[in-house]
């Protein structure tokens, strides 16, 4: 009987044990966005910027540059991570991530509208981006479903969305190259100069989405178990699976409306939070937003550097990292989960 | 325990239960069979309400199932449906704890109370020793066992399983069975499974439901159901029924078809 309580803590231990990895991984990769780029700050020089008062070239550098673009880089990567985690307990289906089913194509077609139309309502984007993102989930949803969401029905339809979705907003910054300034990063997603002010912006939404996706986490876990069994364990299976895409879009639309398009984070994150951890939503979602922060700061640092002093959108370093790894579980994954 | 008061059921808009009325009784097992397609997973499913009836109702221990709260009725039945799904990561313990949900307040705080349920459904399934295992590494009859435990966490007092054998080696269907009927004898558990092979209901089942065309064709005891003359008007089969003297239960041999030969 001791033995098996043990055996029970271990178990427990060995989770925290690796969320704590993940931690210290996501505050590596904080120093080193704070302090990488085309103007390399010393450690030296961190420490002086946050102890004086002095507003010299390095503490302006630190603070209204490199601090809130390396913590809004933290909050779309909690965003996507938990989104795309969401996503693929919803629909059951390891390949469900915002960029893939055309939730964040949904979101930016808002998104941009909003740009174009009300160029001065900042605050109306994230809101616009989510009825967005909203609405195409449902689509999608309701295009992949014959007797439970085909997983490849559900990709293929994400695609074809995706795809009009996209060119909708092509035609829209077409027209309008003036309202969207920075058109191809917004397409493929990128960091370049956000300020606190963009931080401020979704903070909230991250904030929010991310506590209520921690507190019923446990539903998920039940939600997972196909809907007859879920609903004879009591649990109300439409009314929830409604309210995890709402939250899901939520998520994935506060960080499109910042960073425009940025693929992969909700896709590569939960799977391999998944495959260390294991699929406890109580330690996937933490997980998820733990790793997703520091992926994204990380990848920003390295679209940074790579080409220094140039800088590449963060979007193409993530679709270099993505796009094998989406392969793989296409190859794999896919197939153990249908045997289950 | 459970009173079926003439249920109608279609099934993509066709018509596959009529009028259906029955009483099935406290601490019994009970197997539904029928051929394919008439009706008695459809029935399992309005049972356990994954599906709506068209008219009719369905009480449970007097009370309407339609009215009945969710979490309340999780407490009192559990199903287990034809072919569950899990993450392939999960593994023993994890799954059957999730059998505790319908317990659980918001929080999700597990009490030891909680605990020593769960390792109550291990030990009655025989998976204390597998419990840390991974689902996805264990045999079909091993994994039956652990979503049977699961169902035994949610401390039912009406179980319905679909088909809890189908997808399962010969040697597997026979242990699965053997447990269902334990749990029946040793927790009073009742029963309710809908089975296909009529052989195995005979043998494990005191009291067998056959459907046929829409309608409760025989309700009774395996020896008065399985008889040649239902296996030819229900089945289409001529056979030949033997009686097992050591199990006291009848078993059929079928016959070759007359127009084949």
């Amino acid at each position: 009987m001791a033995t098996k309580r043990d055996m029970q803590h271990k178990k427990t231990a060995l989770k925290i044990t690796i969320l704590l990895g993940l931690v210290a991984f996501a505050v590596i990769s904080f120093l080193l966005s704070v302090s990488l780029g085309a103007y390399q700050l010393s450690i030296e020089d961190i420490v002086r910027a946050i102890m004086s008062e002095t507003e010299d070239l390095n503490h302006r550098i630190f603070w209204n540059l490199r601090v809130p673009r390396t913590m809004v880089a933290a909050l779309v990567g909690i965003c996507l991570s938990v989104a795309g985690a969401i996503l693929q307990g919803v629909m059951r289906n390891p390949l469900a991530s915002p960029n893939i089913i055309g939730v964040s194509a949904g979101a930016g077609l808002m998104a941009t509208i909003c740009l174009v139309l009300l160029p001065r309502m900042s605050a109306l984007l994230t809101p616009a981006a989510f009825v967005g993102a909203v609405l195409t989930t449902l689509l999608i949803y309701v295009l992949s479903w014959k007797n439970g969401v085909q997983p490849l029905r559900m990709v293929l339809a994400g695609i074809a969305i995706s795809t009009l979705l996209s060119s909708f907003i092509n035609l829209i910054l077409i027209f309008y190259p003036e309202r969207v300034h920075d058109t191809l990063g917004f397409k493929i997603g990128s960091l370049m100069s956000k300020t606190w002010h963009d931080f401020y912006l979704i903070l909230p939404y991250a904030l929010v989405g991310f506590t209520i996706a921690v507190i019923t986490a446990n539903r998920l876990n039940i939600l997972m178990l196909g809907d007859e069994i879920a609903a004879s364990l009591g649990l109300n299976v439409e009314v929830t699976r409604m309210s995890f895409i709402i939250l899901a879009s939520l998520l994935a639309a506060s960080a499109v409306s910042v960073v425009g398009l940025l693929g992969f984070v909700g896709l590569i994150v939960p799977h391999m939070v998944r495959l260390i951890i294991g699929s406890d939503y109580k330690y996937l979602f933490p997980g998820s937003a733990i790793l997703g922060a520091g992926l994204v700061m990380f990848c920003d640092t390295i679209s940074r550097i790579i080409f220094a002093p140039m800088e590449l959108p963060i979007g193409i370093i993530m679709s270099i990292l993505g796009v094998p790894f989406f392969l793989f579980l296409l190859k794999g994954r896919l197939k153990i989960a249908k045997n289950s | 325990m459970l009173r079926i008061a003439s249920v109608s059921l279609s099934y993509d808009r066709r018509k596959v239960i009529t009028d259906l009325s029955c009483q099935i009784s406290q601490g019994r097992v009970t197997a539904i069979i029928g051929p394919n397609g008439c009706g008695k997973s459809t029935l399992l499913k309005a049972i356990s309400k994954n599906k709506k009836v068209d008219s009719g109702s369905i009480y449970l221990q007097g009370e309407r199932l339609a009215e009945m709260k969710q979490k309340k009725l999780a407490r009192l039945m559990a199903i287990l449906p034809q072919n569950p799904v899990a993450p392939p990561e999960i593994t023993v313990r994890e799954l059957i704890s999730l059998g505790r949900y319908p317990y659980l307040n918001w929080r999700n705080r597990f009490t030891s109370h909680d605990l020593k349920i769960v390792d109550w459904a291990l030990e009655k399934t025989f998976l204390l020793d597998l419990q840390h295992q991974p689902l996805i590494q264990m045999s079909g009859g091993e994994r039956q066992r652990t979503w049977i435990a699961m169902t035994l966490a949610q401390q039912p007092q009406l179980l319905l399983l679909d088909e809890p054998t189908t997808f399962l080696d010969i040697a597997y269907q026979h242990e699965i069975l053997e447990l269902i009927n334990r749990l029946n004898r040793e927790e009073g558990l009742t029963i309710v499974m809908v089975l296909h092979d009529l052989n195995q209901a005979a043998r494990y089942a005191d009291e067998i439901i056959v459907i046929h065309n829409g309608q409760i064709y025989k309700k009774d005891i395996p020896a008065k159901v399985v008889t040649p003359q239902t296996l030819f008007e229900v089945f289409n089969i001529r056979a030949k029924v033997l009686h097992d003297q050591d199990n006291n239960c009848p078993f059929f041999i079928p016959l070759t078809k007359e127009r084949l030969s």
